[in-house]
């Protein structure tokens, strides 16, 4: 076979050019400080097929998954969400990089692929594999799992690192989701903004009042009191000291009741997971009745 | 004019000026907001005896036949002061007016989730008719060991009977499994049957279709055993929140009194103390 040099050199400068423009989406990545460029460059990043390379392959030990090039990517809008700082580690052996919340020292977190035809991430808690969110960079889409978060939020590492560090965590989140919804994306993370904590539907409508039998039952073995409301709304409220959790119901047209929780926190701090972290058997109820007070939320998304 | 009629036209007269005095003054002391008089108009005798403490006062029943249709507007012009009154004596105490009944209302203690009806008030006559069932449940509970509970027996047994049912389904998986294992091995012995140990198989097949028939018979239990404990979850709710009730309740009256007795004795007196504190008032 001839062996044509030109060809050869040809193909050899496509493949370096296609690695440059490589090159400059990584390092726009490292130095973007803004959150439009980061999710831009992001877009790109994810889009790029190094694999058009035809000459010069990539060697296993330096590259490095999608996975890995969103969760670095959260990571940098996480930084700039918070006062508290973030680290990116990346584990001996791993190809996919951890974030480090300083508010949750014991906890890590990182990207995996959705099992979507839509596409889309999960950011997932690593020891316990609970999801945190879905982001869909492609359909701008980012979707508060509040099934999974409710339980991480009760989980060892979460329960040591206390209120204060949850109530950081879920601002920091909160500031996230501001930064994704100047740039269009559809948001939804139910229950998770302290400053937005009304209206909080829960899935199922004409829930019997057993349930609430329930969690009266529940709380009054805490020592905590399910008290009716005044100015004639219909519900129930639970103080927790200077907080409170109501839980409400208004009929919709076809006269159905449809039941929401509403947190009425003056310091507007505490959100629903708060209390599922300091109130086992608040947390106990929601789980057992789930099918009817669980929150809405995108499930459809959350694929096991 | 007749002879009777003359004879009875001063009776009459009489009669009729009682009733026109005592109309009039139902109306002065209606307008000049003069409550304690409008109860004494209602029942003479009640209050010259319970509140004046006057033995074998006269009746006014009569009279105060005259203003049974309007009793739904007296009411409403007294419950206001009287309610108020009574939330302030008993701050627990949720009064909430019957529907079409303007001189009846449904006192409940607490203002929690559930609250039980402990007494009816007629507004006219300021009686607490009381749930007696209720006065017994707590002297029933205060000679409990503390901590204890009327329905903690009962709670107890429908707990092991629910921690059994619950047991039974949470080894439906380990079930499944098993069954798949015991198919798979029925299949083995299908697919190795070579005539030479055809008894032995046979008793072996035998052995494990009868355990997998006994698997699959506890698996179609399944959907009557969650039915069963529902209902069963259903029963100790019910039973917890009697106790809660009957725990929130006694915790709220022995903070305001000494005992129970103490408590009641206050509400079947609030006729006279109620009357009494108008009277100071003028």
């Amino acid at each position: 076979m001839n062996f044509d040099s030109y060809s050869y050199s040809q193909q050899l400068k496509k493949d370096l050019d296609l690695f440059q423009r490589w090159q400059v989406l990584v390092e726009l990545l490292s130095e973007a400080d803004q959150a439009e460029v980061i999710l831009d460059i992001t877009k790109k990043i994810l889009a790029f097929d190094v694999h058009q390379s035809e000459m010069v392959r990539v060697a296993n030990e330096h590259w490095y998954p999608s996975t890995h090039w969103i969760t670095v990517a959260f990571s940098k809008l996480a930084q700039m969400a918070s006062l508290s700082s973030t680290a990116v580690i990346l584990p001996k052996m791993q190809k996919v990089v951890e974030i480090h919340f300083e508010e949750f020292p014991n906890a890590a977190f990182r990207f995996t692929k959705a099992p979507l035809a839509a596409g889309g991430y999960y950011l997932e808690e690593i020891s316990q594999d609970l999801r945190v969110a879905y982001w869909d960079l492609l359909n701008k889409r980012f979707y508060l799992d509040t099934v999974d978060f409710m339980k991480l939020v009760q989980t060892e590492a979460l329960q040591i690192a206390g209120v204060d560090a949850l109530t950081a965590f879920q601002k920091r989140l909160t500031a996230i989701v501001v930064l994704l919804e100047k740039s269009g994306y559809a948001i939804d993370i139910t229950g998770l903004d302290a400053e937005h904590n009304n209206n909080l539907i829960m899935q199922s409508k004409d829930i019997s009042a057993e349930v609430l039998d329930a969690l009266f039952v529940g709380a009054a073995k805490q020592n905590f009191v399910l008290t009716l409301l005044k100015n004639k709304r219909d519900g129930v409220t639970l103080n927790i000291g200077a907080v409170s959790l109501e839980i409400t119901q208004q009929y919709d047209n076809q006269q159905h009741a449809v039941w929401q929780y509403d947190i009425i926190d003056s310091n507007k701090c505490v959100t629903i997971y708060t209390l599922f972290q300091q109130l086992p058997f608040f947390a106990r109820w929601y789980t057992k009745w789930f099918n009817e007070v669980g929150l809405k939320d995108k499930r459809a998304v959350f694929v096991d | 004019m007749t002879d009777s009629q003359t004879a009875l036209q001063p009776e009459l007269i009489n009669q009729l000026d009682s009733k026109i005095m005592y109309l009039g003054q139902l109306q002065s002391a209606i307008m000049n907001q003069q409550l304690p008089q409008v109860y004494e108009l209602l029942d003479s005798k009640k209050f010259n005896e319970q509140v004046r403490q006057r033995t074998h006062a006269d009746s006014n029943a009569l009279l105060a036949q005259m203003v049974t249709d309007v009793q739904n507007e007296l009411a409403t012009f007294l419950a206001p002061e009287l309610v108020k009154y009574l939330k302030n004596t008993f701050h627990f105490f949720e009064l909430v007016v019957s529907k079409d009944e303007p001189s009846i209302y449904q006192v409940y203690i607490g203002n929690w989730w559930n609250h039980r009806q402990f007494a009816t008030l007629d507004v006219l006559s300021i009686t607490l008719s009381i749930d007696d069932k209720m006065i017994g449940e707590w002297q029933e509970t205060l000679k409990l060991p503390t901590g204890s509970n009327i329905n903690d027996i009962q709670i107890r047994e429908i707990k092991q009977i629910v921690d059994g049912l619950q047991t039974f389904l949470d080894d439906e998986t380990k079930r499944n499994l098993e069954v798949q294992v015991l198919n798979d091995q029925l299949e083995q012995l299908k697919e190795n049957k070579s005539g030479l140990l055809g008894r032995t198989d046979k008793k072996a097949r035998e052995e494990l279709e009868n355990k997998r028939d006994l698997l699959l018979a506890s698996q179609q239990r399944v959907p009557q055993v969650k039915d069963k404990l529902s209902e069963h979850e259903t029963e100790m709710i019910q039973l917890e929140k009697e106790d809660a009730l009957r725990h929130l309740e006694l915790e709220e009256i022995l903070s305001n009194f000494e005992t129970i007795d103490d408590f009641i004795r206050k509400v079947n007196h609030c006729y006279i103390d109620y009357l009494s504190t108008l009277l100071q008032k003028k």
